[in-house]
């Protein structure tokens, strides 16, 4: 055959996800995003090793020193090492971002998949929950669950993770409906496979790109979240060197010891920038592929 | 030869939601009664404009969709009275191609994937390195190689995507497939490699077709019969014998094949005939012949009652009052046209 002569050269088989990887790389921003959030992960990780005080140790003559070559971001009302406190804070905050969207897009994933593929009446009882959750600003519904559930991170989690997964079911739904209707599905049928099958090998990886990059832009607002509620003495209890405690701990002081507040702050930020960047960069990359 | 699908007042009625609420119930007949017999062997070839429900009429074939009413069965088979696993069980025998190569492949499975999921979901092959072989033996079969099985469908071309799924209907070894104008959407040259494929894999493994196609053309080359559907009906099914004699007896039928256009423009000896109108809405298909709004013979019966499908000659069905007036006023037309088929004929 003519045709397939012009493949003979072996090159390497492209999936999908490779493209896109091509054309994630050509995006400064958003490799700038992904070296954060690679070095927070290292942070994170070895925190024992990179901190220079254990995060609990106490120095009380040295209490609430600015900013000094003994201790890098200052100290804390106990004398706590700030910048030992940072670095191990970068835990909490990872944890906070995998556990929620573990929880919360395992749920609004099933759901989107099953509600857009199925449609009728499960649909509609799935979508009407979903505008409940919607129709409450999230903190102010997380703050309601953590007070049923009672504070404390484990339960901070939970609630920010019950508020969620409403935005990836919406998206899973959407996406899983235009899917649908692309005949590889029909295809699907007419070869004799099973709903289940089609559903997790025919529509899932064709939705799986818009569930990452909704991961991505998922993990810093549920870090935000979060620390809001450790914030508000519903999350992190002491003394834990979660940022958002450390920061309600440093209001006390905002005048006195204006360094307290600004590092844990400044962590967050950063954090949630890499993750954004990130987002964005996935979006660009992974849309092309819909359109060409 | 026995009927392989045989259908019997066969209707798919689709709703429109319509007004605020939905309140107003009305429905497109996108298939409005057929009765078909499709044989064992043969190329069925269903023709018809845009919208007049071939591909739907495709679909409830296969119960892709389900039927509003009627009767289908598939080699004697009640296919309406089975059950969903029963029916999946079946699908091996029947096989489908699409008209978008593209889209008829999923974009996140390997062509090996693709053409394994059949033989997996089916029990048909145990051992993994002859269900290897017999992939690689299918891939060649319709003009691909080895080195294709690693790759992703947006790495091949369309006449190659086309290709796979030609292999992946046909892989089961089904009786039944149905071509829903699989080359409409490749290049010229591409289409005939494609038409020549199917027919030696006809040729091969005994297949029946329902080869779909807004194209007389095409059909004409491949079909042994044609049906022509208009508006949700048929209204007129003829040998391809017939159909190079030029006896056709249904003025719709004539338009049609009248319709396309020239190869050589030059050598155009009698004016372009083209129909006038449009298809009329199948919201609400009108009374009588649903052809008489377009029709140069309509007469008063025919905006009264709908003609019935009947046998004109031997093997040879039309549902239209005036089918002798027909043949014998467009006859010169359309061999004329068909003279032109001749010419390129292989």
């Amino acid at each position: 055959m003519v045709e397939s002569n012009v493949n003979m050269k072996k090159v390497r088989s492209e999936s999908t996800w490779y493209l896109t990887w091509l054309r994630f790389k050509r995006n400064k921003l958003a490799l700038v995003g992904l070296g954060i959030i690679i070095v927070i992960v290292l942070i994170a990780i070895f925190a024992p090793v990179l901190a220079p005080y254990s995060p609990d140790e106490q120095h009380l003559k040295d209490r609430l020193q600015p900013p000094s070559s003994k201790y890098l971001f200052g100290t804390d009302e106990f004398g706590r090492d700030l910048f030992s406190r940072v670095l191990y804070g970068s835990r909490t905050a990872l944890l906070v971002g995998i556990v929620v969207v573990a929880i919360s897009a395992t749920i609004g994933v099933t759901l989107g998949l099953i509600s857009g593929y199925f449609g009728g009446w499960v649909d509609e009882i799935i979508m009407r929950t979903v505008d409940i959750v919607w129709s409450f600003p999230a903190l102010i519904l997380a703050l309601a669950i953590v007070v049923i559930l009672g504070p404390g991170l484990i339960n901070a989690m939970i609630a920010i993770a019950l508020v969620g997964w409403a935005s990836y079911a919406r998206v899973v739904r959407a996406e899983t409906l235009s899917v649908k209707e692309e005949l590889f599905v029909e295809a699907a049928r007419s070869i004799g496979e099973s709903d289940l099958r089609i559903l997790v090998s025919y529509i899932f990886p064709n939705v799986l790109s818009s569930i990452l990059v909704l991961i991505t832009y998922n993990i810093p607002s549920a870090i935000i979240t979060a620390s809001s509620l450790s914030f508000l003495g519903l999350g992190a209890q002491p003394p834990s060197p979660d940022w958002g405690l450390t920061i309600a701990t440093a209001r006390r002081y905002l005048t006195l010891a204006p360094w307290y507040s600004i590092f844990p702050g400044l962590a967050i930020m950063l954090t949630v920038l890499g993750f954004n960047f990130v987002g964005d960069g996935l979006r660009d990359a992974v849309q092309p592929e819909r359109v060409g | 030869m026995s009927s392989l699908i045989e259908t019997k007042n066969l209707k798919k009625y689709f709703p429109v939601k319509s007004g605020l609420f939905g309140s107003r119930n009305l429905f497109v007949h996108a298939v409005d009664g057929v009765d078909l017999e499709i044989k064992k062997g043969e190329t069925f070839g269903l023709a018809g404009e845009s919208g007049c429900g071939k591909s739907t009429l495709g679909r409830l074939l296969l119960r892709l969709l389900e039927p509003t009413q009627g009767e289908i069965y598939f080699d004697g088979i009640d296919l309406l009275s089975m059950d969903k696993k029963q029916l999946r069980t079946l699908r091996r025998r029947m096989g489908i191609v699409f008209q978008d190569p593209k889209s008829s492949l999923n974009p996140r499975m390997t062509i090996y994937d693709i053409l394994k999921r059949p033989l997996d979901i089916h029990k048909l092959v145990k051992d993994e390195n002859e269900k290897r072989e017999r992939i690689i033996d299918m891939l060649e079969a319709v003009g691909l190689t080895e080195e294709h099985l690693i790759r992703y469908p947006h790495e091949l071309s369309g006449g190659q995507q086309q290709r796979v799924s030609i292999a992946r209907a046909i892989i089961t070894h089904p009786d039944f497939v149905l071509l829903d104008e699989p080359t409409s959407a490749l290049d010229i040259s591409v289409q005939a490699q494609i038409l020549n494929l199917l027919v030696r894999l006809q040729l091969e493994l005994g297949l029946t077709y329902l080869f779909i196609s807004h194209d007389i053309s095409v059909l004409q080359y491949i079909s042994d019969r044609i049906g022509i559907m208009y508006l949700g009906k048929i209204v007129e099914i003829f040998n391809i014998k017939d159909f190079r004699r030029g006896e056709i007896y249904h003025p719709y039928t004539a338009y049609l094949l009248l319709s396309t256009p020239a190869l050589h423009p030059e050598k155009r000896t009698s004016e372009q005939v083209v129909l006038h109108g449009e298809v009329p809405s199948p919201i609400n298909p009108p009374s009588g012949c649903r052809f008489h709004l377009r029709c140069p013979f309509a007469g008063n019966e025919c905006k009264k009652s709908e003609p019935e499908l009947v046998e004109v000659k031997k093997n040879h069905y039309v549902a239209c009052y005036h089918p002798e007036q027909t043949k014998e006023e467009l006859r010169p037309l359309v061999k004329e046209k068909l003279k032109m088929y001749e010419s390129v004929l292989p």
